[in-house]
């Protein structure tokens, strides 16, 4: 590994403030090494608490844009702020401290459900029990064989696809993060169920900003406001209603199976 | 080796690799040759200091020239068997070892899914990598070093008997008090060993695990409980290792200072003895020159049986995995599908997982050749086994599936494979080009018929949008592309192998609106002229279909065409409204 790999950290404390965070992306550009530029010149605000979707086709830069709101890569140009820190800033999981993501593929290790969830840290009982219920993972996990101590097989091999998810989601619930990132990580859940994890969510007034990128119209009608994505760069920002009326491209993402 | 498992486990993995017992006699045979030269040069030494130097007045050079050529000439032979059995050990052994890992990796592949997703995968990697190197250790070095150890030892011994008895019963019984406590020793041995060998793939498995599940981790900040879930694995193979090591230790220091006893009983019994009863001094060199060659079998016994105990346990965990029984064997009497479109039926059909409730609970079911059915209930209702039953990825635990009206126990992988096709929720993609992943499909498809599958699926805007085309290179597991760009190939994957029987599970979930309708457009295409089954995740399918089944807790509960269903007000009615509601 060559020292250019190794990631730099600066000094800046993770904030314990128990209210959602702001995002900035300030003329934020991305290419993976050797390709071209995924996403180009991104500006975009998110206010503390608020909830937005990500939508746009497919290789959009959808994933990565939300990536590199975790601080899973760095932007190539431009910069990252969460309350106005530059995310470079963040001491060594720091960010993690902020910010955690859901990934579409839910990966799960060789451990038990509750392990999981914690990921080997303390959390009481009370608190593994409350994220697994606003992730709607309870009750399927008290019908396995020993609960939240069933093992759940090498990369949740006894699980379903939207059983996986569901843990996943509830392993970043638990951590209080103030910004929580879904990147199309209800995929394999049925859309009723989802329906209910993003309004337990909200119910829930967790003290985070919540950033989702999501296919259905159910989902992305909770956000209070949707960026659109096109090619690397922001298209358009608006409620739903405003998109759908304003941008051709919007409705015809979302209304594509309303044609079928 | 008295341990008579070994011997069991020897004889079967002969069995399996016959390479490694391929003219192993002769081999032997050398090497043993090679051994007995060995003992031409003590006996030669006593009678050239016996008959030529000792008491006698003048000293016949030629008569001892001579000696001394026939030692020469015993060595000379002796190199030369030996080299002889160690070119036949480099050319047998790593083609019979070959063949254990062939039979060991193949074997893997006749299990079902359901093996292979419940035992860890790193655990199944160390099966067919380090153990089987443990045992190529041992049969490249220590086991002909045994054999060779043992040979001389014996001849050894039986000259000291011709010399003097007296002598020889003294370090013979050196040999037996050290031999048993070596035996007692081995068994403490092996069990660390086997600890050892565990706590091995158990780390594997762990560092494995910390490495794909980087991301995961990295998101979460677990990086240092993550670390002291590997560090106590390491630590524990450590510990394992150190423990087992310090036996090995122990036993190797022990032969010297057993050789060191036994030289100074042999020289300190010899005076006396010499002194009393006439021994001559060309017997008593003798002596120490065959304790000398008694020390070093001894010593490379003591090794070999430090590397025979890991191949020992090696050997037994390969053949742990070849011995496993085949949970889905191949029809040993195949009978042929039918042609044309075809049926399945499920009589009686239940799952369920070795330690979990039933899945799929007496299914009964048929669906008519060339008939498009979707499947849909909620996650956990048993949809994805049971198109994994219909692909016979698993068996079912009770009831029978019919394909084309043969029992599916009875139909050739290699028929079932040609004919029926299986779109798996998350499509696993090699490393190598996309051409070369479609032709999963079907190995035979040349490079104008993936491409014509390209543009039959509507799929040539998103080849040509990639860096290389088809040549792109997908990545380790298919990492360079999206989850849906995977699903994609996989795909284009099913329709190149244009099955009668088309199980697609979950295959559009991962892909967006605007792509997707291009896709079921084509999906709608490859469903022509077959039978196909698709687990729907979205209701659009279900629409599409000629009839519905839906599923609950692994029952079907409702079972018509998609305008009977609503009608009906039931669970699909509540299904397709959430689903509207969701959609629109």
């Amino acid at each position: 590994m060559e020292a250019d790999d190794i990631i730099q950290h600066g000094e800046t404390r993770p904030s314990e403030q128990p209210t959602g965070t702001s995002v900035a992306a300030d003329a934020v550009t991305f290419s993976y090494p050797g390709g071209t530029a995924v996403l180009s010149d991104l500006t975009f605000d998110i206010k503390p608490g608020e909830t937005v979707a990500i939508v746009g086709p497919t290789a959009s830069g959808k994933s990565t844009m939300v990536s590199l709101l975790a601080r899973l890569w760095d932007p190539s140009q431009g910069a990252i702020h969460l309350d106005g820190r530059d995310l470079r800033e963040f001491a060594e999981r720091g960010v993690a401290a902020e910010v955690t993501i859901v990934p579409q593929e839910a990966f799960l290790f060789n451990l038990s459900v509750r392990d999981n969830i914690t990921l080997g840290q303390e959390f009481s009982d009370d608190d593994i029990r409350a994220a697994a219920d606003l992730a709607q993972a309870t009750p399927f996990v008290e019908e396995l064989p020993d609960g939240f101590d069933t093992i759940v097989g090498e990369q949740g091999a006894t699980l379903s696809g939207g059983q996986a998810q569901r843990i996943a989601l509830a392993r970043s619930i638990i951590r209080k993060p103030r910004l929580l990132i879904l990147d199309d990580a209800t995929s394999a859940i049925d859309p009723s169920v989802e329906t209910a994890i993003l309004t337990g969510l909200r119910d829930a007034e967790l003290p985070s900003t919540v950033v989702i990128v999501a296919y259905r119209q159910a989902s992305i009608a909770l956000a209070d406001r949707v960026v659109l994505v096109n090619e690397g760069r922001i298209a358009a920002t608006g409620t739903h209603e405003e998109l759908l009326a304003s941008e051709p491209v919007y409705s015809e993402i979302l209304t594509a199976y309303a044609d079928v | 080796m008295s341990d008579t498992s070994v011997v069991q486990a020897l004889r079967r993995g002969f069995q399996i690799a016959p390479s490694l017992r391929k003219g192993l006699i002769l081999t032997l045979l050398l090497a043993g040759m090679g051994t007995a030269m060995s003992l031409v040069v003590p006996i030669t030494l006593q009678r050239i200091v016996d008959t030529q130097l000792v008491g006698v007045d003048n000293i016949d050079t030629s008569a001892v020239l001579r000696s001394g050529l026939v030692a020469v000439g015993a060595i000379l032979l002796a190199s030369l068997a030996r080299w002889g059995s160690l070119m036949r050990i480099a050319r047998f052994i790593p083609a019979g070892l070959a063949e254990l890992r062939n039979e060991a990796f193949s074997h893997l592949h006749r299990l079902s899914a359901l093996h292979t997703e419940t035992n860890r995968r790193g655990a199944m990697v160390a099966r067919v990598t380090s153990d089987v190197s443990a045992l190529e250790h041992f049969m490249e070095w220590a086991g002909i070093g045994m054999l060779i150890g043992i040979t001389q030892l014996f001849l050894a011994m039986v000259t000291m008997l011709f010399y003097d008895v007296r002598l020889a019963l003294i370090v013979i019984t050196g040999v037996v008090v050290y031999g048993v406590l070596l035996l007692w020793f081995q068994r403490l041995l092996k069990r660390a060993h086997s600890v050892h060998r565990n706590t091995i793939s158990d780390s594997m498995s762990a560092v494995s695990e910390s490495i794909t599940g980087l991301p995961v981790i990295r998101a979460h900040g677990a990086e240092p409980e993550t670390l002291a879930r590997v560090d106590q694995a390491l630590d524990r193979q450590f510990d394992a290792g150190f423990r087992t090591a310090r036996f090995g230790a122990f036993l190797f220091s022990s032969a010297e200072i057993f050789a060191g006893l036994i030289t100074a009983a042999v020289i300190g019994f010899g005076v006396v003895f010499g002194a009393r009863d006439q021994l001559t001094t060309g017997t008593l060199l003798a002596f120490l020159f065959l304790v000398n060659l008694l020390t070093e079998p001894v010593q490379m016994i003591v090794e070999a049986s430090d590397s025979a105990q890991a191949a020992g346990a090696g050997l037994r965990k390969v053949l742990a995995v070849i011995d496993e029984p085949v949970d889905l064997p191949d029809a040993a009497d195949p009978q042929s599908l039918p042609a044309g479109y075809l049926a399945v039926e499920a009589v009686d059909t239940t799952f369920q997982y070795p330690t979990g409730p039933p899945i799929i609970q007496n299914l009964n079911l048929t669906i008519a050749p060339g008939e498009r059915v979707a499947v849909v209930g909620q996650t956990g209702s048993g949809k994805t086994t049971f198109a994994k039953l219909i692909a016979r990825l698993i068996d079912p635990t009770g009831g029978v599936i019919t394909v084309g009206g043969v029992d599916l126990r009875n139909v050739a992988f290699a028929d079932l494979r040609t004919r029926v096709s299986y779109v798996p929720q998350q499509g696993f993609l090699f490393n190598t080009s996309l051409l070369e992943n479609i032709r999963y499909g079907r190995s035979k498809a040349t490079d104008t018929e993936v491409h014509q599958a390209i543009a039959d699926l509507n799929l040539g805007d998103w080849v040509d949008g990639l860096p290389d085309g088809l040549s792109t290179v997908a990545g380790v597991r298919g990492q360079n592309l999206s989850a849906g760009e995977r699903q994609l190939v996989a795909l284009t994957r099913a329709w190149v192998a244009n099955p009668d029987l088309l199980i697609l599970d979950e295959a559009t979930s991962a892909v967006d609106p605007a792509l997707e309708l291009k896709l079921r457009d084509a999906i709608e295409r490859l469903a022509q002229g077959r039978t196909s089954i698709t687990v729907a995740h979205r209701l659009s399918t279900a629409e599409a279909a000629d009839r519905v089944l839906v599923f609950d807790a692994g029952h079907i509960v409702e079972d018509g065409t998609h305008a009977e269903l609503v009608g009906l007000g039931g669970v699909y009615a509540s299904l397709h409204a959430d689903w509207a509601i969701a959609t629109r």
